[in-house]
């Protein structure tokens, strides 16, 4: 693929820049690559669909050359999780989903992990799911997540993976805290 | 770690003051002289993270 046929800037991702930064055939050493989840496929509740960001992962990796690249961790946010209310604290955390947006939710993850399956072809690497969430809707967001990879697995889409896609949390303090920075 | 970093020139001035930089970890997002900070880590960069890490929220 070719750099220039992407339009920038991309929304949102780089506003002050344009996907030809983000040329990493020189980079020989590179092993990670961490991007947002809505920066692959927009997310439920999101602004209009860009092309340009859905086609962010796919532009990026096939500049690649390092032999040392292997991973791609994909991180989600709260916001990224029909069940959870922003700008709310436990117990009043989750929301009840209805079954339209459950459907939303487990279509997102459909398209997601067909993206990761069409840009697994670009290059080989180990998918990692990270929920970079609040510390009281870890447990929360990697259940969603494990059911996600649970669905793919059922639906035998994982067989394109050489191993399974991991599931990890890495928390990032708490309703409270963001609170506090916005004081 | 750099986000929604606007200063132009910023980029060139660091690296020529202190003669290249050799990064391992970027954390970047809609900074002005994006190219510049990932070409000049070419030879050290492992690990580039694409969005704003963000203790408190979005």
């Amino acid at each position: 693929m070719h750099l220039k046929s992407v339009p920038s800037p991309v929304r949102n991702l780089t506003a002050r820049s344009s996907l030809v930064d983000f040329d990493l055939s020189r980079h020989k050493l590179l092993r990670t690559l961490e991007v947002r989840a809505r920066f692959i496929v927009p997310g439920h509740g999101s602004c209009a669909p860009d092309p340009a960001i859905s086609s962010f992962l796919r532009t990026v990796l096939s500049t690649i050359t390092s032999l040392e690249f292997s991973e791609v961790i994909v991180a989600f946010r709260e916001t990224d999780f029909c069940g959870v209310a922003q700008y709310s604290r436990p117990p009043d955390i989750y929301r009840d989903m209805t079954p339209d947006q459950r459907a939303e939710e487990a279509s997102w993850h459909c398209d997601l992990f067909k993206v990761f399956r069409e840009v697994h072809t670009l290059r080989g690497f180990r998918l990692v799911l990270c929920a970079e969430v609040w510390d009281c809707v870890g447990e929360y967001t990697m259940r969603v997540l494990r059911w996600a990879v649970a669905a793919e697995k059922a639906g035998r889409r994982l067989k394109y993976f050489p191993s399974e896609p991991l599931v990890i949390y890495s928390p990032r303090g708490s309703p409270e805290t963001y609170r506090n920075i916005r004081r | 770690m750099m986000f929604c970093f606007k200063r132009a020139g910023f980029a060139k001035d660091m690296i020529h003051l202190f003669g290249g930089i050799r990064f391992r970890y970027m954390d970047i997002f809609d900074v002005e002289g994006t190219r510049l900070l990932v070409g000049a880590c070419a030879g050290t960069l492992e690990t580039l993270r694409l969005y704003p890490t963000d203790p408190g929220g979005e």
